[in-house]
């Protein structure tokens, strides 16, 4: 039997090709991000489940003990380094205890005479780390790799790219940490590890034996810290044993010290720490949103898609009810049940269901390497290490998926008694009919809605990209290590270049000081930025009164002031030659120019009220170093500018190579992930577009063919084209009107939660609601009419032919 | 009224030409009543089709009220559907979305004829068929009977000078047919509207002037009463 209806299914989607492949095309477009979705989610998911130890391992976290996030203290993945030794001593059951941090910033390695290259992964961590961390040597040992200072372990990918095929195990190779400040040290490798089977929070490449500082009174030290017990331990009794550790050492210290976080204490806080199972350092991150946060939206797209894909389903499937009414009869009358006629409309949803999985899968091979580079992935179909859990999904998937889009038609299909169909003038009424307009009227709440939505979202990033941001990026780089003093004018001299400059708010450096200020008897805490005479000039900011820091003016140094645009409304506008006190009135400063908000952070936040100073003795307590690292030159001899620049740092720092970057890279930075978004969501909309255009021409199609008979009727009583025509796209236009009108509301919030996360935006727009109404209907007709057309063309004597 | 001259009607399947309709030639005048006899296939439909317009002859001319309707276009033929055609079925083809009322109105919708006299006319007609009462039910809750006196109706709202009825009485008992029939006849009689009715009954053929009785596509033989 079940052969026998595979055989049906297969005729039957044969005989409808082209309903069969819109059907399978739209479904497996939808099951296709679907599947997408769902292998990052398993990516994600298997984050350092690379070895079953690693159940035994936990992160120390430790409340932050300086500041406050609206009042409550926050938990921190590092902790005091005090604390390792003592967890070694009184914890019990514990294993081994390792501390690693990533470096934070670029090191330059050298191997044997080769030029210098930069690592900006280098983690840093003691002898204890291997036995933590279960790693897979493919040279070395991992109980003595490590073991003293000055180790380095590589990872087989970093191995295989400086080493070729050879066992660098031996080698010594030098490390730079940063230019002018530390001397270059020997390293010496002493193992190759495996590359572990599933992602890791560890990025690592290169692990070096670092030495530990020494603690010295007053000073504190956080570190990432991990300890591996003996057996997997219950995380509130652990991290109970960790606080009887912690309390009275951190309460002897804050004693010794004389300091006491009153402010903190006050509002209910007190220090604490706590063990977290190394799995979840990546599936609940500390300070930033969590992976499911941040798939959230995408998950709502895909989810809509594949439910758009499914109505169409559903719709395309009824439609051809017409043509199975017939075969229902016939084969009720021979002794089909119901229940066999569903479980055979059932097996061509599945089949069809199946077709779309396969089609969905090697869509998404196809365009997996574009998504990998573009959300910077790995994920993989077939090359996936759970490739069982991945089937397993899938069948799931396209079970539900049959169930959803399967169980309606086939109830619909198999309903229909034989004593009507076959009678011959079988007339299908309007059973379910109303279903399928509501689900269509949904199809298209959707579609206007990303219409609306991806006009909006354009809109503003159009905006955003042509607002003048108040600095000129162009022809602008920043080097990474800031030059000292005495080289600066060597810089100075190269042809080309017009300002070398330091703007330590702005770019790159310390962009949060603050300090606080006095005007009108009124203080208050300002951000201020560091810069020397040239810094503003150099960033190309735009002064709008006043004059820019000058050599000229000696007071330049010691006693003026620039402040922005935001800080000259706050105060009440014109404060060029008006005077600002801080430190208790005992130093008096004067505004000598006023320029535009400099929107270096792009559009996102309000750039704030600032103060700039060029002084070395200022309101906040670091002094103005003036550690220069900007340098503007003109832009048509960038490559000489470079060239000369690389030339004069390669003598002045052989071990550590020149590292820069362009302000205008890092400045249309800002803009890729808004950019994604825009792509994204352009590439959703024109999906959820087509294919509800696609359940649209369905629906028509089916439902002309109800009223074929009414059709004929009226064109014999003397109805023109004309009048067919509009009869036949009345009921949709109101559809479509009821859709925009649903859809309104909630792309407005929608877009309106998405905009208030701009400082800078623009006014919720009417136009795109306006178009998309226009559009909609537009869209409507035309698909309509494509269908209504054939029924207005055909012949009136088929449809009343009494036989 | 009709002249039809030497129609043919065939398709045209791989090769082999199956007649429908062959060398039908007969002239109708204004006022007459015609019954067209014959088994089943002789072709009565068909040249009930070609008549009405709703299907073109493969061969042959066809002159309606002295115009040559044998090729028409659409908006010609629209016109003729709305001032003197009027079509009765046996499946009666009501809308059935539509109460009697509508379903009567309809063609005058069509034919724009101004609301006030829209009215009037509709309910003089409901008057005349004695269905006033009737007027806000739905198709499905009348009999067969009522169902075709409002396809009649309806073909008559319209003020057509010819009616084309398919096997008109071929779904209704024979009381319900009888009175059907005596409609046609008064309507024939009295208001000089020429009816072509397609029949199986040789009872309903008798109220008729004239019988044209098909075989096999040929008129066998053309009978005045």
């Amino acid at each position: 039997m079940f052969k026998l209806n595979l055989k049906i299914a297969f005729r039957n989607l044969y005989k409808n090709k082209v309903y069969t492949a819109i059907n399978v095309a739209g479904l497996a477009l939808g099951l296709g991000g679907f599947i997408f979705i769902l292998l990052y989610i398993n990516y994600e998911k298997s984050y350092d489940t690379w070895d079953k130890d690693l159940d035994k391992v936990y992160q120390v976290q430790e409340l932050d003990l300086f500041s406050l996030k609206e009042g409550k203290a926050e938990w921190w993945g590092e902790s005091d380094g005090r604390l390792m030794e003592m967890m070694k001593t009184s914890l019990p059951n514990v294993a081994a205890v390792t501390r690693v941090f990533e470096s934070g910033r670029e090191e330059a390695l050298v191997i044997d005479d080769r030029a210098p290259f930069f690592i900006n992964n280098i983690h840093k961590t003691d002898s204890a780390f291997f036995s933590v961390f279960p790693y897979k040597f493919l040279y070395g040992n991992p109980a003595t790799s490590l073991k003293n200072l000055n180790d380095m372990v590589v990872t087989e990918d970093f191995a295989r790219k400086y080493f070729g095929d050879t066992n660098p195990v031996g080698k010594v190779v030098k490390l730079t940490s940063q230019s002018w400040v530390t001397p270059t040290t020997p390293y010496t490798i002493t193992g190759v590890i495996a590359k572990p089977e599933t992602p890791s929070v560890f990025e690592l490449s290169v692990l070096i034996h670092a030495p530990v500082y020494k603690f010295q009174d007053q000073i504190l030290s956080f570190w990432p810290t991990y300890v591996k017990f003996n057996s997997i331990q219950s995380e509130k009794e652990i991290s109970q044993s960790l606080q009887k550790i912690y309390e009275p050492f951190r309460a002897a210290m804050l004693k010794k010290w004389k300091w006491s976080p009153a402010e903190y204490l006050k509002n209910g806080n007190k220090p604490a720490v706590r063990l977290k199972s190394f799995y979840s350092v990546h599936q609940y991150p500390l300070q930033q949103e969590d992976w499911f946060t941040l798939l959230k939206p995408i998950l709502l797209l895909s989810s809509l898609l594949l439910l758009i894909s499914i109505i169409n389903f559903i719709n395309m499937f009824t439609a051809q009810a017409v043509s199975r009414a017939k075969e229902v009869g016939i084969r009720k009358v021979t002794g089909a049940t119901r229940a066999s006629l569903i479980k055979q409309f059932l097996v061509e949803t599945a089949l069809q269901c199946f077709c779309a999985l396969i089609l969905g899968i090697v869509l998404l091979e196809l365009f997996l390497p574009y998504l990998n580079k573009e959300f910077s992935l790995s994920l993989s179909i077939t090359g996936s290490f759970n490739i069982g859990l991945v089937s397993l999904q899938l069948i799931v998937l396209v079970t539900l998926i049959t169930l959803l889009a399967g169980i309606y038609p086939a109830v619909f299909l198999s309903s229909y008694s034989p004593h009507h169909v076959l009678k011959g003038n079988f007339s299908h009424g309007k059973k379910g009919s109303k279903l399928r307009v509501i689900l269509v009227g949904l199809q298209f709440v959707i579609a206007v809605g990303f219409f609306i939505g991806i006009m909006i979202v354009s809109g503003q990033i159009k905006y955003m990209e042509s607002r003048d941001p108040g600095f000129d990026p162009t022809g602008v780089i920043y080097l990474h290590v800031p030059m000292i003093k005495i080289h600066a004018d060597r810089v100075r001299n190269i042809d080309g270049v017009k300002y070398f400059g330091v703007n330590n708010g702005n770019v790159h450096r310390n962009p949060k000081l603050t300090a606080n200020y006095k005007y009108n008897n009124e203080v208050k805490e300002l951000a201020t930025v560091f810069v020397n005479i040239d810094g503003l000039q150099t960033v190309g900011a735009k002064l709008l009164s006043g004059r820019f820091f000058d050599r000229d003016y000696k007071q330049d140094t010691s006693s003026t002031v620039i402040i922005n645009e935001g800080l000259e409304k706050l105060y009440g506008g014109n404060m060029t030659g008006k005077y600002i006190t801080y430190k208790n009135d005992s130093v008096r400063v004067q505004v000598v120019g006023v320029i535009k908000d400099i929107q270096v952070a792009g559009f996102d936040k309000v750039s704030p009220p600032t103060i700039y100073t060029a002084s070395k003795f200022n309101a906040t307590w670091y002094p103005n170093e003036e550690f220069i690292n900007l340098i503007r030159y003109e832009h048509r001899k960038e490559k000489q500018v470079l060239a000369d620049l690389t030339k004069l740092w390669k003598e002045i720092s052989p071990q550590y190579p020149l590292s820069f970057t362009f302000l205008e890279h890092d400045f249309k930075k800002l803009f890729i992930a808004h950019e994604r978004f825009k792509q994204m969501v352009k590439l959703f909309s024109f999906l959820s577009i087509s294919l509800s255009m696609i359940g649209l021409f369905s629906l028509a199609a089916f439902m002309t063919r109800q009223r074929t008979k009414e059709i004929a009727i009226r064109k014999v009583l003397g109805a023109d084209d004309k009048d067919i025509f509009f009869l036949l796209n009345k009921s949709y236009l109101w559809l479509m009107v009821g859709a925009n009108v649903i859809a309104w509301p909630l792309i407005y919030i929608a877009v309106q939660h998405w905009l208030a996360g701009f400082a800078y935006r623009i006014e919720m727009p009417v136009l795109p609601f306006l178009m998309a109404f226009i559009v909609s209907i537009l869209a409507t007709a035309l698909t309509v009419s494509v269908q209504v057309r054939n029924a207005v063309k055909s012949n009136p004597v088929q449809a009343l032919k009494y036989e | 009224m009709i002249e039809l001259k030497d129609i043919e009607k065939y398709y045209a399947s791989k090769g082999v030409k199956s007649y429908i309709l062959r060398h039908v030639s007969t002239t109708i005048k204004q006022g007459e009543f015609v019954s067209i006899m014959g088994p089943s296939g002789a072709g009565k439909s068909t040249l009930l089709n070609i008549l009405g317009m709703l299907e073109e002859p493969t061969y042959g001319s066809y002159s309606f009220m002295g115009e040559d309707v044998t090729t028409l276009n659409e908006r010609k033929r629209i016109e003729l559907y709305r001032n003197h055609i009027g079509f009765v079925f046996q499946a009666y083809h009501l809308i059935d979305e539509m109460t009697v009322e509508e379903n009567i109105e309809a063609p005058l919708l069509y034919k724009k004829v101004p609301g006030a006299e829209r009215r009037s006319r509709v309910a003089d007609i409901l008057d005349r068929f004695n269905m006033v009462a009737k007027k806000d039910l739905f198709p499905n809750q009348l009999s067969g009977g009522q169902q075709q006196l409002v396809g009649i109706a309806r073909a008559l709202v319209a003020q057509p000078s010819i009616i084309l009825a398919d096997e008109p009485t071929g779904n209704l008992q024979s009381a319900q047919a009888l009175q059907i029939m005596e409609l046609f006849k008064k309507l024939n009689e009295e208001e000089g509207i020429t009816i072509i009715q397609v029949t199986h009954s040789e009872v309903n053929a008798a109220y008729g002037s004239r019988i044209l009785h098909l075989l096999d596509g040929v008129i066998k033989e053309d009978v005045n009463l």
